[in-house]
């Protein structure tokens, strides 16, 4: 077939401009995105919260992941959005029921997946822009939004973190932006959201705002898994060597909570630091040469949390490495490295030696 | 960890090599080969055959962008993948709707040419595309190369989906125009 035959020529064009394709907007556009997702008048209409009476010992966020998994596995569409919520402007992500049999489906348009949410439709959360947005049905946390078009399709989103002006800026002097261009860019997006707070931000912020945590008794656990990251047989035995664990003690539950519910978020510094080599080891275990970890260290200093909230809802998107002392999450969303004092109550916690 | 370092690694068969290279372009190549079988299951053998590819091929070579060459192996191993899907009917989605674009590319067939050696058609691409602007470039690319969605690449840009197909149906013109100037037959 002549097209095919095109479309393998195409994939050998010269490597600069294979690069350069993806390379490119981060410098010029990035900030667009932004300011395109947010194009409108917003009119928060009001929060009330219906309450769900849970009948089977499935959480609320169990039955809507089982619900729109009926197509094929969890994914995420890699497709951001943001919306006001309390005084920031919140990044979403929407995840949908990826296909797990190949070709054909196309998961986050399908029409099973408008069909699949229906139940959850909760109340509205906010108007914006063209869409309206709910909250899931019986889930007190604003964790997973569900939108709803001109059209009527649905869509669920998940939170990811809030925008950060510094951190903005701080990507694009990375990416190379000019001094006039950082002065754009940051002209245009506070003319976007001329009232909205963006400055860094705690964890504490989060918990309040999406997760309704107030204090360590809104915790249940903390799970523990290893990093899977490496998947070498000496990846993967050391992965078995750490095993997973779920700490429900108070002590630890109260130690974790007040270590985190200060831990700034998404700041200038920890973004530039997070690409730091230096930063990045801190804390190294390794024996001899701080700037060559074994991949086996990585995955033992390493791990993906899961903080069980008292509704039964979770924080699934964290993870803990003790290499620089810090927090991160999905989407390249450090923490400012802790100090000292803490990583290693953390590390008492986790069994990190 | 950087693109040579690990390229060294690859060169004392240190196995470390692939969890390095998993960890840096894991996630860029899932997407290329996502992008082509929208499967993260097919992605995910796409991704552990780009591995072997590269530690087959590291050494004898040493590329001078490990990215790229990574994703020239997955694009090309997921293309296969693809038609023999296709082949079995169960091919849908961007790399069909991109094949279907491609065909708007395709010369008009005269009696005098004979098709061309890949060779010569690739310079002539990498020559259409060296004097497209940048950003009409990158788009084309992100398009032909990477197999984005429309929604996505209008996103990236801060531009429509409109805008997006009409500039790409007039760039795809504008290579046929160009293939054929070149007497470049398929």
């Amino acid at each position: 077939m002549k097209s095919e035959r095109l479309a393998y020529a195409f994939g050998k064009i010269n490597d600069d401009l294979i690069y350069g394709a993806v390379n490119d907007t981060k410098k010029k556009y990035g900030w667009r995105r932004w300011i395109a997702a947010a194009a409108c008048v917003c009119l928060v209409v009001g929060a009330a919260v219906a309450l769900w009476p849970s009948g089977g010992k499935e959480t609320v966020q169990e039955q809507l992941l089982a619900a729109i998994k009926t197509g094929g596995t969890m994914d995420t569409a890699a497709v951001e959005t943001t919306i006001p919520v309390d005084s920031r402007i919140a990044v979403y992500e929407q995840i949908y029921a990826g296909n797990s049999t190949g070709i054909g489906i196309d998961g986050p348009e399908s029409p099973d997946s408008t069909k699949n949410l229906q139940p959850f439709v909760g109340n509205i959360y906010i108007q914006y822009g063209e869409n309206i947005w709910y909250r899931v049905k019986g889930m007190d946390e604003i964790k997973y939004l569900i939108s709803e078009d001109a059209a009527g399709t649905l869509r669920l989103w998940e939170y990811r973190s809030f925008l950060v002006m510094d951190s903005i800026l701080a990507q694009a002097r990375g990416d190379g932006a000019t001094d006039y261009e950082l002065a754009e860019i940051e002209g245009d997006t506070r003319a976007q959201f001329p009232d909205a707070d963006l400055s860094p931000y705690t964890y504490g912020d989060v918990y309040r705002i999406i997760y309704n945590v107030a204090g360590a008794d809104d915790i249940v656990g903390i799970t523990a898994a290893p990093s899977t990251s490496n998947n070498t047989d000496f990846g993967k035995q050391i992965q078995k060597q750490v095993g997973t664990h779920t700490y429900d003690d108070r002590d630890s539950v109260a130690l974790f909570y007040d270590s985190t519910v200060n831990v700034v978020c998404n700041s200038a510094a920890s973004w530039e630091s997070s690409y730091s080599e230096k930063d990045k080891y801190i804390y190294s275990f390794s024996t001899d040469d701080d700037d060559k970890l074994t991949s086996g260290e990585e995955t033992w200093a390493t791990r993906y949390l899961t903080i069980t909230l008292r509704s039964g809802t979770t924080i699934d998107s964290w993870k803990y490495t003790a290499l620089s002392g810090r927090f991160y999450e999905f989407g390249g969303i450090y923490t400012e490295p802790l100090d000292e004092d803490t990583v290693y109550a953390i590390n008492g916690i986790f069994g990190i030696e | 960890m950087k693109d040579n370092e690990i390229i060294e690694l690859y060169w004392e068969r240190n196995e470390a090599a692939i969890t390095a290279t998993a960890e840096k372009y894991g996630s860029y190549c899932h997407t290329i080969s996502y992008n082509i079988l929208h499967s993260n299951e097919d992605a995910e053998e796409c991704v552990n055959d780009t591995w072997l590819r590269a530690w087959k091929s590291l050494p004898p070579q040493r590329p001078n962008r490990l990215s790229t060459y990574l994703g020239k192996i997955i694009r090309n191993l997921s293309l296969d993948r693809f038609k023999q899907y296709n082949a079995e009917k169960r091919g849908r989605g961007q790399t069909g709707l991109m094949l279907s674009e491609l065909e708007d590319c395709i010369p008009a067939e005269t009696d005098v040419e004979q098709s061309v050696d890949e060779m010569v058609l690739v310079e002539s691409l990498n020559q259409f595309l060296y004097a497209q602007p940048e950003q009409k470039r990158n788009i084309f690319i992100r398009r032909y190369w990477y197999l984005y969605p429309i929604r996505d690449i209008a996103e990236a840009y801060g531009i429509s989906e409109n805008k997006t197909t009409s500039l790409l149906f007039r760039m795809r013109n504008e290579l046929k125009t160009h293939l054929e100037k070149e007497g470049i037959m398929l």
